[in-house]
């Protein structure tokens, strides 16, 4: 475990030394990200000067939960973006060939080895950013309830992560640079948008078999609305189930990878 | 270079993309959905809430149409979204191979973007069969004269898209990615093109402000003329910004690339 841990504060230490060779880059990485939020904002202020509610959220309930979103796909960025768009490259080209013949899990290299750190800034901003929202909401919410939402975007983390590689994974058989990115790139809007506008089967897909909803969405949701056994136990279940899934699809990967270029 | 030399080289593009066939339908045709699905939904809510008849001069089916038709004709203004193609060439030195061509680099560029087009028309008549279920006991009416409208309007969309990217990738001769400005652009364009919101929504005085920038060309003009929403004076009047936009960022491009050439140094090769 502690070999884990100290492998990847040399990828952090490797990272900041890299960034700091494309400096041009690293601002405009930035500036790409403060856009990015800008119009995440902008998108619901605009559609909240037609509508008092959404999904049963108002103009303030929704900034928080779009704050959330943003802090959640900074870490995206900043841990498992920059390894998760080589991956499919990496796949086709054979040079995954490299990750497998070295000590460590393959899973673990190819999901973390690349710590961007010019997405790191945009980190500390998404936290700031989301400290202002829980900090103008007009009613007390706690400590508590804090902490447990904080919590709960920690799992989101780890599930926007599963269900990324979900969609990279059939590389390992598609043989092409793409897989399903374009797929897995579309679906992440369900993460965007509060789960309670969507009704049906659509909402529990995605509070199950592809867990968007437990994102962002549904952790703001239980701070509004408090957190109870049952909808913990759900999240548990779904994350472990997920991982497990996730973990076994790899390998399954792995079985079918013929390290196309060696 | 001669118009064949040209369909050579989208003809190759056409190819080039259809390699991977299985991969690229079912990304096309689940993506489409996707996208369409949240779309719905979103707004399926916010008519519910509102209980209004029209958002913005949209009705519920007009709203559906209108994203749409901003997934199906965005693809023929966007192409197959290689904009980091030329600042890539520029980095690892393959720009090189472009000099000793009998053609200019920009013309074949232009050539490999319409061949981009392919599978996009493809896409507009696989989905495309959609429509009729939105259009039925709607208020949108499109007619031969909103289709051939539209179909210069999209030209002209699709050349001022390829212009505004060029200066942007032409910065690669300096800073040796430029991937960030791109995905900029894209979120720019996307938001205030009205891919993501109607501009209709938007508060009147930015609308004003936008009408003469770039950006409601790209996605907005080109589908509310296909919905028969401009008149043919407005749809001149869009040609016209559209174009007079072209003109300042081909100048724009021009003025960048030729600065650039002088740094450029074809390591890699």
């Amino acid at each position: 475990m502690w070999r884990y841990v100290r492998l990847y504060l040399h990828f952090v230490r490797f990272s900041f030394s890299r960034a700091m060779e494309f400096r041009v880059d690293f601002f405009f990485r930035i500036f790409m990200d403060c856009l990015w939020y800008g119009v995440q904002f902008a998108f619901f202020r605009i559609i909240y000067l037609h509508t008092p509610l959404l999904g049963g959220w108002n103009l303030d309930q929704v900034i928080i939960f779009t704050a959330a979103f943003i802090l959640l796909d900074a870490v995206n960025m900043t841990v498992f973006a920059n390894n998760l768009w080589w991956l499919p490259f990496f796949i086709n080209r054979g040079d995954l060939d490299y990750y497998l013949v070295r000590p460590v899990s393959p899973l673990y290299f190819v999901s973390l080895r690349d710590f961007a750190a010019n997405s790191f800034l945009n980190l500390v901003m998404a936290s700031a950013i989301l400290w202002w929202a829980l900090a103008r909401y007009p009613q007390p919410l706690g400590a508590g309830r804090i902490l447990i939402f904080l919590l709960l975007l920690g799992i989101g983390s780890i599930l926007y992560y599963l269900i990324d590689m979900l969609f990279l994974i059939p590389t390992f058989w598609f043989h092409s640079h793409m897989g399903l990115r374009e797929i897995g790139f579309q679906i992440r809007k369900y993460a965007e948008r509060p789960h309670e506008i969507f009704t049906g089967w659509v909402r529990r897909t995605l509070v199950s078999a592809i867990p968007l909803a437990l994102v962002a969405s549904y952790p703001t949701w239980i701070l509004f609305n408090g957190l109870t056994f049952e909808r913990f136990a759900h999240i548990l279940i779904v994350v472990c189930a997920l991982f497990s899934f996730m973990v076994w699809f790899w390998n399954r990967g792995l079985r079918a990878y013929s390290s196309a270029s060696s | 270079m001669t118009p064949r030399l040209f369909l050579r080289i989208v003809s190759m593009q056409v190819r080039k993309l259809m390699s991977y066939r299985m991969d690229f339908w079912i990304n096309a045709v689940a993506s489409f959905f996707v996208q369409l699905g949240v779309i719905y939904f979103l707004w399926q809510a916010i008519f519910r809430q509102t209980g209004r008849p029209s958002i913005g001069g949209y009705t519920f089916k007009g709203m559906i149409v209108y994203y749409l038709m901003v997934i199906l004709l965005g693809k023929f203004v966007r192409g197959a979204d290689n904009e980091s193609q030329m600042s890539r060439e520029i980095y690892d030195g393959s720009l090189t191979r472009y000099l000793v061509y009998p053609t200019r680099y920009f013309i074949f560029k232009y050539g490999e973007r319409l061949g981009d087009l392919a599978p996009a028309l493809m896409q507009l008549v696989l989905f495309g069969s959609f429509l009729p279920l939105f259009l039925r006991n709607s208020e949108i009416e499109i007619s031969f004269q909103s289709v051939s409208m539209m179909v210069v309007t999209l030209a002209i969309a699709n050349l001022l898209h390829y212009l505004l990217y060029c200066p942007v990738e032409g910065i690669a001769f300096w800073a040796d990615n430029v991937w960030s400005l791109n995905v900029f652009m894209r979120l720019a364009l996307g938001f205030l093109g009205g891919a993501f919101i109607p501009l209709s929504l938007f508060p009147e005085g930015a609308q004003r402000v936008l009408a003469f920038l770039p950006f409601p060309y790209i996605y907005s003009v080109p589908v509310n003329v296909l919905m028969g929403k401009l008149t043919v004076e407005e749809w001149l009047w869009s040609l016209a910004v559209a174009g007079g936009w072209c003109i300042v960022f081909g100048a724009i491009t021009r003025v960048v690339w030729r600065r650039g050439d002088l740094q450029y140094t074809g390591v890699g090769i």
